[in-house]
């Protein structure tokens, strides 16, 4: 075997690896970034209302200051902000705000006490989008 | 079994010149350096997520737990080691870009990238318009990326004057260009079947996507998308036309004269995602430039007339 036969063996192996790791996505869904599964969006719906919300958190201190939840503030993202700690603490999760309190009162005097979460909630109706405000206050649980 | 090995090599190993997997690596680098990198990775959201995370990740990504077992403790992830791999990133970006020790610079691009953006969905997120340019950018360290417009190429026609770069060719450059084109359909096929495996065909019944758009297009203040959401019968067909570019999107590579099409309707998708949903899939759309074949068109644009026409007998 030349040269290039050895190498055309290789690069052949290497492509069979990589669309392998990439076809075990449609199984296992992903394991191994990059290699992902692309399952985004995947839910259907019927026929109910259109209805999405748009939220903003404050944060609240002991001593009473409030000010936005930013990245600086939280060091997350929307997504996991959303997702791994404001869903669950929403549904009475009270581990997910003691590991929110955890993160963001490490070297903080004033600690964060509470979340309150701002959600302009936004319905179709009859063709007409409407908007109400809900308010919720989310403590940290020290 | 030799005709198959024979049609594998055709499809994999077809003789290049290289400047079609220069030009891609040029495009794509210069859009990751320039545009991508400072935006998807931001330099200041991993510096504050490192502040707040004080080394707690939610769920470490396997590269990230792989240099979290290799360097000491307390080494990564830190605001040193993230300034030095976004530095890294940056530098050998540009000799990259240039083409200088191209596949040494790509495979420190690359991995550069890639732990950046491992790093950054190691709190609890992923999303997926980095995946495939990050194996993309990986797959020019494997391969002669720097064989055409690269400053390693013009040291090599300095050593050999004599050399004609125009003719010599590889059997080396196109399978990159063709395995990302495979992994692109992929992408698109596990999207399609995976809405088709969890709601079938009611995916399609409008109703889906605008129950999709509306959620999205009042989180990220798209007022296009709050129009589309309300327009059932127009989501019916955007829900026919987008499942069936997913699963179909692969005739671009077996079928080329219907490639054309099927890279602008993925624009189109990609484009009208963005506009409505503030989902912006441009990695993908840029990595459409693999499926370009700049080496046929410039040898068609060489090829005198008489050459390429039929011409009628007199």
């Amino acid at each position: 075997m030349n040269t290039i036969a050895r190498l055309r063996t290789v690069c052949s192996l290497f492509i069979v690896a990589v669309i392998a790791m990439q076809a075990s996505t449609f199984v296992t869904g992903t394991k191994v970034w990059p290699f992902m599964a692309y399952c985004m969006y995947a839910d259907s719906y019927g026929p109910t209302p259109l209805k999405a919300a748009k939220h903003r958190v404050i944060a609240v201190t002991r001593d009473g200051e409030e000010f936005p939840l930013t990245i600086d503030v939280s060091g997350l993202r929307f997504f996991p902000l959303q997702h791994q700690f404001l869903r669950p603490m929403r549904n009475g999760d009270s581990e997910a705000g003691r590991r929110l309190g955890r993160r963001m009162n490490r070297d903080r005097d004033d600690p964060i006490i509470a979340l309150r979460m701002e959600s302009d909630v936004f319905t179709v109706v009859d063709g007409e989008v409407r908007e109400t405000l809900e308010t919720t206050t989310l403590p940290l649980d020290e | 079994m030799n005709s198959l090995v024979r049609k594998w090599n055709a499809f994999w190993f077809p003789e290049s010149t290289g400047l079609r997997l220069a030009i891609c690596r040029i495009t794509v680098v210069a859009a990751q350096l320039f545009f991508f990198l400072p935006r998807s990775t931001s330099l200041h959201q991993q510096l504050a997520i490192v502040d707040r995370a004080g080394g707690e990740f939610i769920n470490p990504q396997v590269l990230t737990r792989l240099i979290c077992a290799v360097l000491p403790p307390g080494v990564f992830p830190t605001h040193e080691a993230i300034l030095v791999i976004y530095t890294l990133a940056i530098v050998s970006g540009i000799t990259t870009l240039i083409g200088l020790a191209t596949r040494f610079s790509a495979f420190l691009f690359a991995a550069a990238n890639c732990v950046m953006v491992a790093h950054l969905y190691s709190y609890g997120e992923k999303h997926h318009p980095e995946a495939v340019f990050c194996i993309f950018l990986m797959l020019l360290a494997f391969c002669p990326s720097g064989r055409r417009l690269s400053v390693d190429a013009i040291w090599r026609r300095r050593k050999k004057p004599d050399a004609s770069r125009d003719q010599s060719t590889t059997q080396f450059a196109v399978w990159p260009l063709r395995l990302t084109q495979i992994i692109l359909a992929m992408a698109y096929l596990c999207a399609g079947l995976c809405k088709l495996r969890v709601s079938g065909l009611r995916w399609m019944n409008g109703y889906t996507l605008q129950h999709h758009v509306f959620g999205d297009a009042i989180r990220w203040g798209k007022p296009l998308g709050v129009w589309l959401a309300q327009q059932h019968e127009l989501c019916i067909v955007l829900s026919i036309a987008a499942i069936t570019l997913e699963v179909f999107f692969f005739l671009a590579i077996v079928t080329p004269r219907i490639m054309p099409l099927i890279l602008v309707s993925g624009v189109l998708l990609h484009v009208g995602i963005d506009l409505t949903q503030g989902a912006t899939f441009f990695q993908l759309i840029l990595l459409y430039v693999v499926f370009i074949d700049f080496e046929k068109r410039r040898a068609l644009r060489d090829t005198p007339i008489n050459e390429t026409t039929n011409t009628a007998p007199a």
